[in-house]
Parts: C-alpha cells; structure tokens; sequence
C-alpha cells in the first residue's frame, strides 16, 4: 500500500481522508492564516488608526533592534537562552520523571488523590504564584519573619538577582510539572500489559520493565515534544518574568518577550512587536525542523518522517 | 476487537502470582518508603499554600489587615467573600456561559482535532506533508490582537460566542500530538480492517479512537481548561457583560495592583485580599470537577498488542 | 464668576511655574501677548471659560489655586439643574469606557441603568472594560475604524494627537470661550483639566477632572505619636531620624513601602522641577537635574539603612493593607486614597506629611498632580448629534448640590440607597447596580467630603498648606508627540534604574546612563518638540 503511486492516483485514493481533515484545515486557514496576513505590519510603520494598506511602507525599521546589536537586546537574547536552556534540560524531564513514579504506585486511589492534587497549580494564574512565593520566601515572609524574630540567618531569595535563575526555574517546576505528567501518562496507558508480563516472565525485576517496556514505550512522545519545545526556544514565560522584573532588574531579568514589551507594545509599537514575532518564528521553525532531521538520524520518528 | 478487554484479562490471570503487580514482584520497602516521601514532599510543597488560598477566602479584612496579605488559617472563617461575588448574579449567569463555551468548544475541538490528525496520519497519502507543515507553522507565528480583531469584526461575529469558540478549535500541538499517537497504532490492524471492508470513519471510530481514548482525554482536558480560563478574546471580541463568560467576570473582580503605583487617586478599593482568592477558588471548582470523568481514561487497560490477535 | 482673563493670566503664571519667574522672553511672550488664544496642542486654542457652579455653597470654598472645596455634609436642598430630558432623541448613544470595578448587572437587570437612560431620554450603551486591559480594548477599536460616540482616551494611549484629530470631533465651536455657557457644568471645569483636551488648535474632548493635590505622603500619626517623635519634620535630616524612629524590623515594622513614592518626596525637598523646567525657552527635564540624581542616591542610602519594607523592590506588596496594619508608617499615594483608607482601616489615624525642604526653612514646593484622569471624545458627526452628546456630558457633571449628582453617584433613594444621619448609604441593591462607571465618562471637579468634619478639615489644611505653592509642568498644554507615544520606553528606563540604584545593584553614578538612553529614546526629542512649541 506504501508503495509510490502519481499525485493524481493517490488524491483519487485520498480525497475521503482529505475530506475528513477538511473543517480542521479551513478553521486553520480562516481563524490563523488570514490574521497571520496582519504580520505584514512588520513592514510597515503601522498605527491602529490607519488601515493596514494605509500604514507607510517602512523595510526592515521594524527589525532594527535585531540587526543593530544594541546591547540591552542582546542581554535579553543571551538571557532568552540560558533561560530556556534550563528549561529544556532541567525543567523538561521532571515530568516525566514524575509520570513513572505515579505510574509505579501499587495504589490506584492514592494516584488519583495525587495527581488531583499536583495538577492544581497549573490553574493559578502567575501573579497568584509569584504571590505566592513571596508571602512563603520573602524577605518579610512566613520564614524570614519568623527567622527575625529568633535571630536565625535569613534566606534572601525574592529579590535576589543571583538567585532569580533558579527561582523562577522552581516557580516554573511548581507550577506546571504536575500538569505536564498528563501527555505522559496517557502514553503509558497504552503500553501493553502483555509486555510486562513477558519481562516478568524473564524474571525481569521492575526496573528492567521500566527499561525495556515503559521508556521505549513514551520515548516517541518524548522526542515529540522535546522538538515541539525547541521551536519556542524564544519564548520564556514573559508574564512569570515581567512580573519580578522590578525585584532583580533588567540585567539578569529582560528576555526577549519582555524588551520587545518594554520598548514597543508598551507604548503600542505593533509593527515592532510584528518584526521579531516573525524572526522568532523563523528561528523557531528551523530548529524545530533541524532537530526533526536529527531525531530522524537517531532512527525516531520525529513529527513525520522521510517516507 | 470485542475481545479486546477480555483477553487483556485472561492473560493477567494466567500470570496469577501472589504480590504481583505487572506480572513483577512488589518493589522492596526502601524504594517504596522513599516513593512516598518524594510525593508526600510534592503534595506539601502544594497543599500547604493552596490551604492558605482557601483560609484566606474565607478570612476576615481584620485578620487580613493583620497578617498582611495570606492567612494559614481563618481565626474566624466567613463567606463573606463569597457572597460577594454571587451577589447580582452577574457570576451566575457567567459561570453557565463559560460551561457552555468550554463544552462545545472541547467536545468540537475533540472531533475536529481527532478528524484533521487522522487525515494526516496515513502515510504515503496525498497532501498530508505540506498540510501537516501548514498545520505545524501555526503553532510558531502568531498574528497580532488587531488582525485577529479585524477578522472577528470583519466575520461579524462581535458579540457571538462563536467568535470564543471557533479560533481555538484547532490547535497545531494537539493536531501534532494526537497524529503521532494515531501513527503508533500498528498498520496490521488498519491494514486488517481495510481488507474485512472497513472504511475511513470506521477505521477512525472503531480502531483508533478506542486505541486513543487517553489522548483524546488529554485533548479534551487542555481544550476544558484553555476555553475555561480564556478571557482575552472575551474581552476584545464581547461587548455585552451578558455575555461575559466567567474568567472575564472575575477579572473585574480582582483589583487592579498596578494602579496603586499611579498617581491617579481614587481608582482603587482597598486590597480585598479574601475576595481575589475566594475568585480563584471559583474559578478552579468547576474545572476541577471536569478532571475525574476524564481521568479514567489514563488508567491502563487499553492493550494494543491484544489487537494483534 | 471669575473674571475670565484674569484667570487666564494666572493659568500662564502656574503653568510657568516656579520657573516663570527666572522665565526667559520666550515662554512669556508667547503667553502674555495674546488676549484671546493661549498654548495648547500645536496651535492656539480657546478654551472654554471656567464658570464654577454656584448650586450650593461649600463650607470652605475653592481657591484659584486649586485648593478643593470642602463640604462636611451633603446639602439638604438639592437643585434639580435639567428641566428636560438632554439625551430625548439621540436613540442609543455608544460609550466605551474602563472601570475599577466589578462589572455591574447589564441594563436588562439593572434598575439604576434603567433608570439613567429614562432621565437621560437615550438608551446609554456602555462597553466597560477592566482597567488593566483599556489599551489593548481602545487599540482593537480604533483599528476597527468606528468609535462609538463617546469614547475615553486613556493618556496613555500612543499616537493619541492623531487618533483625536482624526477620528474626534472638534468641539471648539460649542466649547470654547464662552460658547460653554451652554453646558454649565463643563463650564465649572477648571482649566487645568482642559488642557490635555487641546491639540493642532482644536478641542478633542471633554476632560475627567481630578484634583491637583495629586500624590500625598500618608503618615500612620498614631505610631508616630507612640514613638514620640515628630510628625513634621521640618529637613530632609529630621525625616531621616523619623524614618529611622518607625524602623523595628524584628518587630516587622518599617518606615517605607514604596520607593518611587520616596524618591519623588525626597525630590520634593531637594527642589525637583515637576516633570520639566523651562529656563529661556529652554527645556531641562528633571531627570537632567543634580537634585533628581540626588534623590534617587539619597533613596539608596534610606534603603541600605534597612528603614524599607525588605519586599518593596519587587513592587508586588499590598501597600496599604500593610499601612493600614502598621507594617510601613510612611505611604504615598493618590489624595484620594485619604477617604479610601480612613474608611478600611478604622483604627489607623492617618494624617499627610507635606515635604520640607531639605536644609529646612519651611515647605518645599510640591509637583502638581494631574488636573483630568483622561479625557472623553466625541465622536465625529453632525452638529445637532454633537451637541446633545454634550448636553449628556453636562448631565454627567453636574456637581454635588444636584438631584442628577444625587442620583448619578447613588441612584435611588429607597431603592439604591437610604438617608442615615443625613449621609447616603447604599443598600446591597445598590452596591451591586450602582456600579455602572459613570465616573469613567465624565465626573464633577471633585471636592472634599462631604464628611466627618475632622478629616475634611485636615484634608483642607493640607492643601492650603501645600497646593498653592505647587509646580505646575511648564510643558503641561503643550503637545510633544514622542513624549507620548515612547512615554512607556522611556519611564520604564527611568524606573529600572531607580531600582538599580535604590537596590544597591548599581553605583549613584549609572544615573547619568540611564538619563542619556532616556535621552536616545526620545528624551531629547521630546524636548525639541516641547521648544519649538513654546515658540510657535
């Protein structure tokens, strides 16, 4: 059935399973494509009260602040990527660290209790988290007030601009690994018992099921989603930064999202927010489909293959 | 297929051994003592300020006022808060359109999503590379607020719950996802199923909807909580508070911090502390109820390999 | 009533400010010449004359300074001002505007609303949009090309020159001079709040008035008093030692909250010009002056003596709850935030501390607050529609002493609310309807009270003391285009290095960094076009 037939015999043999994808396809087009035409302000010196078509022409200003290398850019670039580096490298994996262990528990009730209960930070808003962590670790929060008063060494961590990587990586790790265990464990949920049982059979302990049946079982999902990730590589949680911006900074503080806030949304700079939307999306589609090549090299399937 | 369940059972019981769990012997006491701490931790590191969400809903503006900011435990335990904002009837009301929107739109965004990744999941089949690349840049460039209200306008779907329910319908991740967990189902049994007679929807329903369902849920869940807790378009594309779901009601709700820093006098109640987390426990009362009907699904049963068979 | 140009004189002396004093020829001979047109926008414009309502009399009255009226109760004989219905005919009238409020139930279930568009004799359809999210509402609506007929612009809105001169009508001609006589309550407007209306020698609004008191600093005179020390310090150093006196961290007390608000103070006392100074018909921003940097180096030193709340850097702290419990004795903050806390903290005794200045010798001169919160445009149309919108604006500014000020702010009596004691009190009915905001569209000028006599008395002190000394913006009535629309970049350059020098992350030095980006970023620029605007 794979094998290779003409364009035209193939939509003869397609058209029903086209059909099927149709209303997905045109809702795509009309509620992304067609405002996605809007980018073209990127190019333009766009202001809400003249029409799109009427906005001036203007090339490349939009991308000024790209190609001009202002330093304050490039502070938020270079911070874009360490951020999201420990994201993809520390952040990415706890949840699934996190799916196998729930997925071990013997009990299914005490599952259920916990996944309940670690899914519930994911529905609070950031203001709300970072409210959060200040009234626990804050300068004047439940520990440190307690710690003033019985001259016990206080933990200066909100506020702190050498700590904030690893606060807002907790903050990040608090808030959504609970929820981020889902995708995973409903990979599990597929994996056939009957593989188990002949690991078992082998006299295969539970890690060497873990080994032989489970990782391999979520491993495409996985790769799946660690290429999905990198196509937003630029993109670092900008309400969970802007947010704590005052208390640490722009040095250690400014991504990306939030110098392109800061100097252009704010004061409703569209065609400049436009251009680096675009050049983020350029960048992001070539690592997205670089690293599909590598998973392909490395024998996964990646988002599609070759065939 | 009917047999599906049931073999999966047969074989459990042929490996009927004491104190098996997967067929393998119980995992030794060390390991299960240091599972329960790490989650017990995990469990903590949540419950402990989430009590402080709901003590502090529940707080008196003395007690408040006093502890500047998060209560851990009402001294004196009102609804006060609550009733505030049941009171007129504007988060009623809100609250059944926001059901409503977040129902339709999931289940829509379900059969939607379910319909466009099979149709890209065959391989070999026309089109389905540079649709899926289509499909795939979606989720990499955004269009800007005033484009997309310009469509909305344009659609003239201003007012219409239509304009909240139709843009997120599809979304490039869940399409991207749902297609690879379709593409794991072997091509034996499609393959099988094509030969007996069956067709495109029958394949689809009778083979990789029941060997999905755990995605499915999954579609289902992030849908419920992205409609449920949307309120950007609701904002831009609804002008009558009628109309207002839910997540847009509360925000006029929760005070404006930021004005404080302004120096325009006047514009701010005093922080009701209680009254932004009575809101936020309103908020995640009804999503949370969502979660059990789906959770079901994620439990283990569905066995590919039985299939085979 | 005021004599008209003797007011216009002293507008032009306030808004010189204290710099029109050492003035230049340039800035008074663009001014003074003239007998009819004043500065304003790019061109010249009349504005409309100001004709305080004489409905009742207050207990202590306006001064030409700015100093509010004060009433200690509300007036026992209300005058009813319309005798018709001022919007019969126009059908339904589209407002879009923001509120600070939980959203009101909508006119289907709403007696107050019901009610507003039977006195007004229209159907008031009003979009309302929580503040936080204004921009991003107005940006959509714009873009869509429709206003509706009566819209607020936020002063925040970027390219707002273009938006009003394109999109607004002009009201010049129904507005200006004594064209206003028309609608008598935008006539009791003061200038001051019509000056942010003016653009290219027009009038693209009608102004949301606000007090020129602006920012106060609230003093907790009750710890004060505990501590024995002084509630009036009359240099920067006795400030110092007060600030020291609340500061007991073990016992979780501290002087300070908020560091722009002490900035801001002690650049009050060290002589910060308010925004800009005007010397020769040159421009010097603030941000240019020896003192501002002072003022900033000076904040680190109080931060670094430990007298602010360990969590203010962050700006996320719930200010005056923690005033209000006696955390931080010190809190600055709209004047008024004075009635808002006396009645959320009732055992707070709250008092204003006015700036000294720093060597001593008596009050400094303190920045004048915004006299309109925004303005509200009409929509472009014909002349009979604009002119019963305004009628509907007048309506919306009747001033206390009115049965339509009566009803505006507290709807029904009976329904919405009762009369205790000689003071209004909403019912629940009325605390959920009586929320539609209104106040957002147009407002009466505000005054003090009416309420407890003690507080109003205080309030009223204050002011004498402070407002009429007060420095006006030489640059306010003027239009810098990219003073607005880059006004985000640039403040949020200003106010990251605030907190890097505050925090002690970066030296007193970088301040002059800092300026010099604000500078790039449209500092210079706005300067030029400030000058050029003067002289015009």
């Amino acid at each position: 059935m794979a094998a290779p037939a003409s364009p035209w015999r193939r939509l003869r043999r397609d058209w029903f399973l086209l059909m099927l994808g149709l209303p997905g396809l045109l809702l795509v087009v009309l509620f992304h494509y067609v405002p996605l035409a809007g980018n073209v302000i990127a190019f333009k010196d766009y202001r809400p009260y003249l029409t799109i078509w009427e906005a001036p022409w203007v090339g490349f200003t939009n991308f000024r602040v790209i190609y001009e290398g202002d330093p304050a850019f490039l502070n938020a670039l270079s911070n874009t990527l360490i951020i999201s580096l420990i994201q993809v490298v520390v952040v990415f994996p706890i949840p699934i660290a996190l799916a196998l262990l729930l997925n071990s528990l013997l009990s299914e009730k005490i599952k259920r209790v916990v996944q309940s209960v670690l899914y519930l930070p994911h529905f609070m808003s950031w203001v709300i988290v970072v409210a959060l962590f200040q009234q626990m670790l804050g300068n004047a929060g439940l520990y440190n007030t307690w710690a003033r008063v019985h001259d016990l060494p206080l933990l200066h961590i909100i506020g702190n601009s050498d700590l904030f990587l690893p606060l807002i990586t907790s903050q990040a790790i608090w808030k959504d690994v609970g929820w981020g265990t889902i995708i995973f464990l409903a990979a599990i949920s597929r994996v056939d018992t009957e593989l188990f049982e002949a690991v078992a059979v082998d006299g295969g302990g539970r890690l060497r099921q873990l080994w032989h049946v489970t990782l391999p079982a979520i491993r495409s999902v996985v790769v799946l989603l660690l290429i999905l990730r990198l196509g937003d590589v630029l993109s670092v949680g900008f309400e969970q930064i802007y947010l704590q911006q005052a208390a640490v900074g722009q040095d250690v503080s400014e991504v990306l999202d939030t110098y392109v806030y800061n100097r252009g949304i704010l004061d409703g700079n569209f065609g400049m927010a436009a251009a680096v939307g675009l050049v983020k999306g350029v960048v992001g589609l070539a690592l997205v489909l670089i690293a599909n090549k590598v998973a392909h090299l490395f024998g996964e399937r990646g988002i599609y293959s070759r065939w | 297929m009917v047999t599906l369940a049931s073999r999966s059972r047969s074989v459990r019981r042929t490996a009927n051994k004491p104190k098996l769990v997967n067929g393998a012997p119980a995992p030794n006491p060390v390991v299960r003592a240091l599972k329960g701490i790490v989650l017990l931790i995990c469990c903590a590191a949540v419950a402990i300020p989430f009590i402080g969400v709901i003590s502090t809903s529940l707080a008196d503006q003395d007690q408040i006022t006093k502890a500047g900011g998060y209560v851990l435990w009402p001294s004196h335990p009102s609804f006060d808060a609550y009733a505030a904002i049941f009171r007129g009837g504007a988060v009623t009301r809100a609250t059944l359109v926001s059901i409503g929107i977040t129902l339709v739109g999931s289940l829509l965004s379900m059969a939607v999503v379910a319909l466009l990744a099979y149709s890209l999941s065959r391989p070999g089949s026309f089109g389905h590379r540079p649709l899926l690349m289509l499909v795939l840049i979606t989720m990499l460039f955004n269009a800007g607020m005033i484009p997309n209200y310009l469509l909305i306008k344009q659609l003239g779907l201003i007012d219409s719950w239509w304009a909240l329910i139709l843009p997120p319908v599809v979304s490039a991740f869940q399409v991207i996802i749902v297609r690879a967990f379709f593409m794991e189902v072997p091509r034996e049994i499609i393959d099988a199923a094509r030969i007996d007679g069956a067709g495109e929807l029958q394949i689809l329903t009778r083979i990789m909807l029941p060997l999905s369902k755990a995605v499915l849920a999954v579609v289902g869940l992030f849908q419920a909580v992205a409609y449920w807790s949307a309120f950007f378009n609701a904002l831009l594309y609804i002008n009558d508070p009628d109309k207002w779901p839910l997540s847009l009601v509360l925000r006029t709700y929760v005070v404006d911090n930021t004005a404080i820093g302004t120096d325009l006098p006047g514009e701010v109640v005093p922080p009701q502390q209680s009254l932004q987390m009575a809101i936020l426990v309103v908020s995640l009362v009804p999503i949370c109820l969502v979660y059990p009907f789906l959770q079901k699904h994620f439990a283990k049963g569905v066995v590919v390999g039985a299939v085979k068979g | 009533m005021a004599n008209s140009a003797l007011t216009r004189r002293r507008f032009l002396t306030l808004t010189g400010g204290a710099a029109a004093a050492v003035a230049g020829s340039g800035l008074l001979a663009a001014c003074g010449t003239s007998t009819t047109p004043t500065t304003g926008g790019a061109g010249s414009v009349t504005f409309p004359e100001y004709a305080p309502a004489t409905l009742v009399k207050p207990d202590l009255p306006a001064t030409a300074d700015g100093v509010m009226a004060g009433f200690y109760e509300y007036p026992a004989n209300l005058a009813t001002a319309f005798t018709s219905k001022p919007g019969e005919g126009l059908g339904n009238v589209t407002v879009l505007t923001n509120m600070f409020n939980p959203v009101p139930p909508s006119a289907g279930s709403n007696a107050y609303w019901q009610e507003v568009n039977n006195r007004l004799g229209a159907t008031l359809d009003i979009t309302m949009t929580p503040s936080a999210d204004y921009l991003s509402k107005l940006s959509t609506i714009i873009a869509g090309g429709q206003l509706p007929d009566l819209t607020l612009i936020s002063s925040k809105l970027a390219h707002r020159a273009d938006v009003l001169t394109r999109m607004c009508a002009d009201l010049s001609e129904f507005v200006s001079g004594s064209a206003v006589k028309d609608y008598p309550f935008l006539a009791n407007i003061p200038r001051d709040a019509w000056l942010p209306t003016a653009y290219g020698g027009g009038i693209y609004g009608v102004p949301i008035p606000r007090g020129i008191a602006g920012t106060i600093f609230f003093s907790r005179n009750d710890l004060i008093r505990a501590r024995s020390l002084n509630n009036a310090p009359a240099s920067y150093a006795e400030f110092v030692t007060l600030a020291e006196g609340l500061t007991d961290a073990k016992a979780n007390r501290w002087a300070f909250g908020g560091i722009k608000r002490v900035i801001v103070f002690v650049g009050t006392m060290l002589g910060v010009p308010n925004t800009w100074k005007a010397e020769g018909g040159k421009f010097v921003s603030e941000f240019e002056t020896e003192q501002r940097k002072e003022a900033v180096a000076r904040t680190a030193e109080l931060y670094k003596k430990g007298l602010f709340h360990p969590d203010s850097l962050g700006g996320k702290l719930q200010v005056r709850d923690l005033f209000g419990n006696g955390t931080i004795a010190l809190h600055g903050d709209g004047y008024a935030a004075w009635d808002t806390m006396a009645a959320a903290y009732k055992a707070a005794e709250i008092g204003a501390m006015p700036a000294p200045k720093a060597e001593g010798g008596g009050i400094a001169q303190h920045p004048a607050g915004a006299a309109a919160f925004a303005i509200t445009a009409v929509k472009k149309g014909d002349k009979a529609r604009i002119k019963q919108l305004l009628k509907i604006c007048d309506w919306l500014a009747a001033p206390l002493g009115t049965t339509e000020y009566m009803f505006r702010k507290f709807g029904i009596e009976g329904t919405h609310y009762t009369m205790q004691n000689g003071k209004p009190v909403l019912t629940d009915k009325g605390k959920v309807e009586v929320k539609l905001p209104l106040e957002y569209v147009i407002d009466a000028p505000p005054v003090l009270g009416p309420g407890d006599k003690a507080r109003v008395d205080a309030q009223r002190a204050y002011q004498e003391k402070v407002v009429p000394t007060m420095l006006r913006s030489p640059a306010d009535g003027l239009y810098s285009a990219t003073a607005v629309d880059k006004a985000g970049e640039m403040s949020k350059i200003i106010d990251a290095a605030e907190l890097d020098i505050v925090s002690g992350r970066k030296p007193a030095a970088y301040w002059d960094e800092a300026v010099a980006a604000w500078k790039k970023a449209g500092g210079d620029a706005a300067r030029a076009e400030y000058e050029k605007a003067v002289s015009s």
